[in-house]
């Protein structure tokens, strides 16, 4: 059963495609400053493209998880969305802070936290939106037929997101105690609540896509959810071994964090499983690519090269070098960014009620995305083990070791990105020929259904 | 499923207790672990932050991983080349990525000041010695092994020696004739006094590693 304001999502999902267009582009940028560190490093400084980098990414990646919430959301409540209206002020007023944030970053207006660098008048536009929208959803459901556990978590995982930001909005005397709450908005982000999000919304497609019964898609999420909680909201301590904070963190950092794959183990077994005893054989293979790559790369990209650093004993020598970036490019990549492209391939043309599209194109640009990813870690993660050895074994000078020894790998790294950014251009160019309906102005009276995408 | 359900619902609350304790025990242990802020100490983190060095440089390890980590660095430079730095970076090291940045004199002291707070957080001791480099506890015998050694960590980002090395200092390949042993361990000892107005900062090493970092530098000539 379909809703016409699930269309709402549209928009959502055109402006995280755009977004996901910016930040890779800033990403090669700031990719090529590192071999060639005069490249518009008057107009664009290195910390300037990073940090349009990081939240364009994060934005990105919240707008396509609130457009697929807005997908999803009346589908399972079974009822319209409360408030069309709403959804739209809210898009318009994100989209706007966004922009405002993104020209103040290039004028050099920044709070100069990692990932939060928005100011504070911004912060407060964003909490506004996130109100409207938690609104919006929660009516909904409360007017629907009831909760579903797929309700319960996104939800749940929504709110805390939310709630998270707020700790991220302080100016805090002590750089010991902002390092301390700055965790609590990037780790128990994505670590817990964007994971529960995610798994939510996978099991929503799951559901659909395979014909699998949602009790048992449902009973695995469930079971999901509460092991990423049990072992990630203590797993935070990964993080406090060297900021300040006592030693005793040491000790439940790594325990809690070294169980943190079980649920993502869990996640690729349980789709696969999903997938082999599906009852329907759907169209759209081109989703299916995306939601088995995302939860195989979200293993080896979050599970496996997190875990291999989060132990103390490694994590002393191993911290905040380049094996970092690794982890933090693949687990973003196959946790999150490939759900999110796998929402708006499976939403979209579910939205215009027809999944079949011609998927070649779809494919090329997954694979292209994939391999330049896949890659272009791998790279990373050289990068680090030579940058562990020369400057924390050896003892040599970052500057020399960067200098002397890093301009290869990151020349890798360049090209890699370069391959992942041709298959986005490929995504960029799918993603308006996809089936979808065109009529998704903002012309104050509700979704008009003008015309519908004919195939291609 | 009510059940597990429930059980979600005992997750949250339970590990959300155990990390607001954890919570509350860190912030009341922070006294023991960090020496007391000033003004100048908050003004200066300010100024950290309202120039973004954490999407170039790591502090206690976390940030952007293009320029070197600053937890120590106050154990690295001086306090007066940290704010000479701060006001104008490429006169000290003509080229550097950071020219841009220029600070007027009472930002750039703050600034200093943070970066001495910072050095002496208690980090449970990261970040370790290098094993391989000169802190390893092997015997400090003054030879030329351990001051290449300290060269490579300490004086490479700005000096080339034999061939690598940076250049925002001039080639000590040959300062082995230029100058005396005696020159240049007074020199080292405290840069300064020697060649007054110089650009060069206080290494800040003892006699020992003046020593062994004079023989290597000589060893060429
Ligand atoms: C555009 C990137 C960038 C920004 C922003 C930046 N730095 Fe740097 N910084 C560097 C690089 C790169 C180096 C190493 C020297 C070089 O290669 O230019 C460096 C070197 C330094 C050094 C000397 C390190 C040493 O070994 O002596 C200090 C101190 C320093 N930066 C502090 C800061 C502070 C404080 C800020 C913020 C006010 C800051 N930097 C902002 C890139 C940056
Ligand atoms: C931040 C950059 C920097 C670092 C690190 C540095 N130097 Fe220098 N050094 C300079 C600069 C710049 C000069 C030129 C100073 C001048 O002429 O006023 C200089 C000058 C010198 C000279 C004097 C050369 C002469 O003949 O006048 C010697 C010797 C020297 N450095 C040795 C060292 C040693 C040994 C170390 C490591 C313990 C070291 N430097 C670390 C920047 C640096
Ligand atoms: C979807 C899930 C995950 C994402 C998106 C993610 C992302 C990241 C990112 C971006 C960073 C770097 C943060 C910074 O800028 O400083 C980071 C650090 C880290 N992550 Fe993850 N991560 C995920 C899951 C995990 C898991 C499951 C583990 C291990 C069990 C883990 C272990 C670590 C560790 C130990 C660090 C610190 C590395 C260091 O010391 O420099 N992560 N993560
Ligand atoms: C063309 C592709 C890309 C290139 C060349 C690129 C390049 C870079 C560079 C140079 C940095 C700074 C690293 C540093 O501080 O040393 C960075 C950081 C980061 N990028 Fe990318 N990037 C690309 C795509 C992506 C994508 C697709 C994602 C996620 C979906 C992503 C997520 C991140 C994250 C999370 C960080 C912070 C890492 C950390 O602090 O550990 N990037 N990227
Ligand atoms: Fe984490």
């Amino acid at each position: 059963m379909h809703y016409r304001s699930q269309r709402v999502a549209y928009p959502y999902f055109l402006l995280s495609i755009i977004l996901f267009a910016l930040q890779v582009a800033f990403g090669l940028l700031i990719g090529a400053q590192f071999i060639w560190p005069g490249i518009l490093s008057g107009l664009l400084p290195f910390d300037v493209g990073r940090e349009i980098h990081l939240n364009t990414m994060v934005f990105w990646l919240l707008l396509g998880l609130m457009g697929a919430t807005y997908y999803l959301v009346p589908e399972e409540a079974q009822r319209e969305l409360y408030s069309v209206k709403i959804a739209r002020v809210q898009f318009w007023l994100l989209a706007l802070t966004g922009v405002a944030a993104v020209v103040g970053f290039l004028f050099g207006l920044t709070e100069g936290r990692e990932y939060i660098e928005a100011p504070r008048v911004l912060d407060w536009l964003i909490v506004a939106g996130a109100l409207m929208f938690l609104y919006n959803i929660g009516m909904t459901v409360i007017k629907g037929k009831g909760w579903t556990a797929t309700l319960g978590i996104l939800i749940g995982g929504l709110t805390g997101l939310s709630v998270l930001y707020l700790f991220g909005m302080k100016f805090f005397e002590n750089l010991v105690l902002d390092q301390y709450y700055w965790w609590w908005v990037i780790h128990l982000w994505v670590e817990g609540t964007w994971e529960m999000i995610a798994a939510a919304i996978l099991a929503f497609m799951l559901i659909r896509i395979t014909g699998v019964s949602r009790k048992r898609v449902e009973k695995w999420l469930y079971i999901e959810a509460i092991l990423v909680l049990a072992t990630g909201i203590l797993g935070i301590g990964h993080h406090y071994y060297w900021i300040g904070t006592p030693e005793y963190w040491l000790a439940i950092g790594g325990f809690f964090s070294m169980l943190e794959p079980i649920p993502l183990v869990l996640m690729v077994w349980d789709t696969l499983r999903e997938y082999k005893s599906r009852t329907i054989k759907h169209q759209n293979e081109v989703a299916l690519y995306w939601i088995i790559g995302g939860v195989v790369l979200h293993f080896i990209g979050a599970g496996v090269l997190g875990v291999v650093q989060t132990l103390p004993v490694v994590n002393q020598w191993t911290h905040g070098t380049q094996m970092t970036a690794s982890h933090g490019h693949l687990a973003f990549f196959g946790a999150f960014a490939m759900l999110v492209i796998a929402a708006i391939y499976y939403m979209l043309p579910d939205m215009a009620g027809r999944h079949d599209y011609k998927q070649g194109l779809g494919k090329w640009a997954f694979w292209t995305m994939t391999s330049g990813m896949v890659a272009m870690t791998a790279v990373l993660l050289g990068a680090g083990i030579v940058q562990v050895y020369l400057e924390r074994i050896l003892g040599m000078a970052f500057v020399t070791m960067k200098n002397q020894y890093m301009n290869t790998w990151m020349l890798w790294r360049f090209i890699t990105g370069l391959v992942f950014a041709a298959g986005v251009g490929m995504l960029v160019v799918d993603f308006f020929r996809l089936p979808a309906y065109v009529s998704h102005r903002f012309n104050g009276t509700g979704l008009k259904r003008k015309q519908e995408v004919k195939s291609l | 499923m009510t059940s597990l359900r429930n059980l979600l619902i005992a997750v949250v609350l339970i590990s959300g207790a155990a990390l607001g304790y954890l919570t509350y025990d860190s912030t009341a242990q922070l006294e023991q672990r960090t020496i007391p802020l000033t003004d100048e100490v908050v003004n200066g983190k300010q100024v950290w932050q309202d120039n973004n060095c954490i999407n170039c440089h790591t502090i206690l390890g976390n940030g952007a991983y293009f320029a070197p980590d600053l937890t120590k660095i106050a154990v690295k430079r001086d306090p007066e080349w940290l704010t000479r730095f701060f006001k104008s970076p490429g006169d000290l090291w003509p080229g550097t990525v950071m020219s841009k940045i220029r600070l007027n004199g009472e930002d750039a002291e703050n600034l200093t000041a943070f970066l001495t707070w910072v050095k002496d957080i208690d980090t449970n001791g990261w970040p370790p010695d290098p094993p391989g480099g000169q802190d390893s506890g092997q015997p400090q015998d003054g030879s030329e092994s351990t001051g290449k050694a300290i060269f490579d960590s300490e004086c490479s980002v700005c000096h080339q020696f034999d061939g690598s090395g940076g250049n925002a200092g001039p080639d000590l390949t040959n300062i082995g004739r230029d100058r005396s042993k005696e020159w240049l361990k007074s020199f080292l000892r405290d840069p300064q006094e020697v060649k007054p107005g110089t650009v060069m900062g206080n290494p800040g090493l003892d006699s020992e590693e003046i020593n062994a970092v004079t023989e290597y530098l000589t060893s060429l000539k």
